[in-house]
């Protein structure tokens, strides 16, 4: 009975009505250049959301109506998948100056077909800084590259000033670009670094309708060099186990099995005691 | 020799029980290899694709493998407590029993700690216990405590049989083949029943029964402390140790019981394992249910009036009849209360009431173990963002069902190739010779 349960369970079966699901879209530009469309897929099955997992989402650029095929991606068992368009590949732009990227799913098992699309203009964040200087100012240049590769600053862009933490960012201060696509922002003096000070400093824009989100990071030394305290006892957080436990053990150990060997050796004596005796008798047979 | 002639008469009796397997013991047999191939299928699964096949994921990194190991080393007290403390109490009831005892801690010492090696999963880094384990680690205590009880239980095992393959070199009723004398001939030891030789023997067996309940009780707490010294809601107790030496007698007892009642009832053994041993193991069955369901009745009350909120996260998904509720009423009310009406009322109480008692107990003691096990797993310190459900909740998969019922399936192989080599009632014992040898006696 418990075997056929067993056996049953895992394949109940699935409804065969299509869910519509809805997709989203999410641009991100990296420090390198890379630029990640990540798309999230899901749908809502009887008020409970659920994600298609491992489909094939096709992601494809627009310029004037005309679409190119980028590549595709598989989505993982939250219905997400980042396709990711390296620094140095040419993607078509459209004559606005805008990218427009376009995220396609043809549908699968209960999932109905669903598609998705944004739209962003390619911008550069300059993160620039003197490592020696002693007020320690970060400066951002954030500019667009125009059609004949000219620089084109872009003024009053909210730019955040963060550093990497151990789980997140930690943000110490915001400006908005000027006129000429600058800002700068102090970095406080007190905060930690790793063993010799260093930090990875991040400039970002997030959530731009025009750029969406964008970040370039870079390391200096200008964060309080962070020693941790080591202390240094023998337990159980260290490589070496406290001495009276390593006593205790071996004391405990050696005399369960010198008892363990003291039986052997009677056993050896009961074989040698029988022994001898058959020999005895035979002798005396003899 | 008087002696020699009834002992030999004895030996034949007993092995007669055991001669050609029946039809239902070649059924048996098959069925329990035809388990025994499922497991190597799903152990074969589970080495090519990994652990994956298995319910266990980041979180919960220890399922029904922890809680076989944990059960099996659980029953082998059967042998080490009551051979060893009725041995050294120089109780004559013990003696048709005893044997049964030891085989039962030999087998289940020799496959709990499978379990382990199942559940760790890259055995091509197993050489790094030795070579890299760390002492203070209560996980290389148990590696170390577990080979040395092992060691024990199968020397203890041995001394007791001594004179038995004695007799069975010496016996020339029963048609052995010459291969099978050989071998019992050098595990006699050349013991001809010698008082300077009976003396030996007597020593080292008093020796192992001093030693092996220290050791069993060493064994216990240790793995005990792999849960009581981890700072984990449902783990972090002082009285985790000795709550598992109780379980473990409780449950060993059981299995002992269960046992003894299959050979009674198909090996046709009434006349070795009578009546009055049930009673009396029933007895002792009543008594460590009634410490047992203390210490679970003092641990729960314990936590939950504590009301640390860490640990009521545990304690209330065992109390939730829509969660663990179920299994947990089960396991540590039923578990204790059954078997104590069922083994404690003198009227109802009788061969097969106790034996219907040690069911109920040895399957709330395996429940038990995996409400220690799962439960706390499933319930971590940090919160778990963005994580599959099947990641924070842990389900028995069958290739884990199949190993599962593999272990039982070897259990039970092993006790049905053994007593075909063995006298499971200890002939020497029960056919003992007084000091100056003028009479002999029976006592069962």
């Amino acid at each position: 009975m418990l075997f056929v349960l067993i056996l049953i369970l895992p394949f109940r079966g699935n409804t065969a009505d299509q869910l519509q699901p809805k997709m989203k879209i999410t641009y991100k530009k990296v420090t390198d250049g890379t630029r990640k469309i990540t798309v999230s897929v899901s749908a809502s099955d009887s008020g409970v959301k659920v994600y298609p997992e491992g489909v094939i989402i096709t992601v494809s650029a627009e310029k004037d109506s005309a679409k190119v095929k980028l590549g595709t991606v598989s989505t993982d068992w939250k219905g997400k998948a980042t396709f990711e368009i390296p620094a140095g590949r040419t993607v078509a732009k459209g004559s606005d100056g805008f990218y427009s990227f376009l995220a396609n799913f043809d549908g699968y098992g209960k999932f109905a077909a669903v598609d998705g699309s944004v739209k962003v203009k390619d911008i550069t964040l300059e993160l620039n800084f003197d490592p020696l200087d002693t007020a320690k100012i970060a400066h951002v240049f954030a500019y667009e590259i125009g059609a004949k590769g000219e620089k084109i600053m872009v003024p009053n862009l909210d730019v955040d000033f963060c550093v990497t933490r151990i789980f997140c960012l930690y943000p110490f201060g915001t400006a908005k670009t000027d006129s000429t696509g600058q800002c700068s922002v102090a970095f406080p003096r007190t905060l930690p670094g790793d063993s010799v000070g260093e930090v990875v400093l991040v400039a970002r824009i997030m959530d731009n309708d025009t750029y969406a989100n964008v970040e370039t990071r870079k390391s200096v030394k200008w964060g309080v060099p962070f020693i941790p305290e080591l202390k240094l006892h023998r337990g159980l957080g260290d490589t070496d186990a406290p001495l009276w436990m390593v006593y205790t053990l071996i004391v405990l150990l050696s005399a369960v099995w010198f008892h363990f060997s003291y039986i052997i050796f009677l056993m050896l004596r009961i074989n040698s005691i029988g022994k001898k005796m058959l020999r005895n008798t035979a002798n005396s047979a003899v | 020799m008087e002696y020699q002639k009834i002992a030999q008469n004895k030996l034949e009796e007993i092995f007669s029980h055991f001669g050609k397997p029946s039809g239902k013991e070649k059924i048996l047999f098959v069925l329990f290899g035809l388990v025994c191939i499922g497991a190597l299928y799903a152990l074969y699964t589970q080495i090519v694709e990994g652990h994956i096949v298995t319910g266990m994921r980041d979180n919960v990194v220890w399922g029904i493998y922890i809680v076989n190991f944990i059960f099996f080393i659980g029953i082998s007290y059967a042998g080490a407590m009551i051979s060893g403390i009725l041995h050294l109490l120089h109780v004559e009831w013990r003696k048709p029993i005893i044997r049964i005892a030891e085989m039962i801690t030999v087998i289940s010492t020799m496959i709990g700690p499978v379990y382990i090696l199942l559940c760790v999963g890259r055995l091509d880094r197993l050489q790094n216990i030795p070579l890299h384990g760390r002492i203070q680690s209560p996980i290389t205590w148990d590696v170390m405590a577990i080979t040395t009880y092992l060691s024990g239980s199968i020397l203890f095992l041995y001394l007791a049989l001594v004179r038995d393959y004695a007799l069975m070199r010496d016996n020339e009723g029963m048609k052995i083949p010459n291969w099978r004398r050989n071998i019992y001939r050098k595990l006699a030891a050349s013991y001809y029943g010698l008082p300077e030789q009976k003396k030996l023997l007597d020593r080292a067996l008093t020796i192992m029964s001093a030693i092996i309940i220290p050791l069993a009780v060493i064994v216990h707490s240790v793995l005990a402390w792999i849960f009581g010294m981890t700072i984990r809601p449902g783990w972090h107790s002082t009285i985790f140790a000795p709550y598992f030496v109780i379980a473990a007698v409780y449950s060993g007892t059981a299995v002992l019981i269960i046992a003894m009642w299959i050979f009674r009832k198909y090996y046709h053994l009434e006349e070795y394992l009578q009546e009055k041993h049930f009673k009396y193991l029933g007895i002792i069955l009543l008594v460590l249910a009634g410490i047992y369901g203390y210490f679970t009745f003092s641990e729960y009350l314990t936590v939950w009036y504590g009301s640390e909120s860490w640990e009521l996260e545990v304690v209330y998904k065992l109390f939730d009849m829509n969660s663990y509720g179920p299994w947990f009423y089960f396991a540590a009310v039923g578990g204790v209360l059954f078997p104590m009406i069922l083994a404690g009322v003198p009227f109802i109480r009788n061969i097969n009431t106790i034996t219907i008692a040690s069911v109920i107990a040895v399957a709330g003691m395996w429940i038990k173990r995996y409400l220690i096990v799962v439960p706390t797993l499933e319930t971590p310190l940090l919160p778990i963002q963005d994580t599959r459900p099947e990641y924070v909740n842990y389900s028995i998969t069958w290739v884990e069902w199949f190993l599962t019922f593999g272990g039982v399936a070897v259990f039970f192989l092993f006790f049905m190739i053994f007593i075909r080599f063995m006298p499971i009632i200890p002939v020497a014992d029960i056919v003992e010779v007084n000091d100056h040898e003028d009479f002999i006696t029976e006592k069962l």
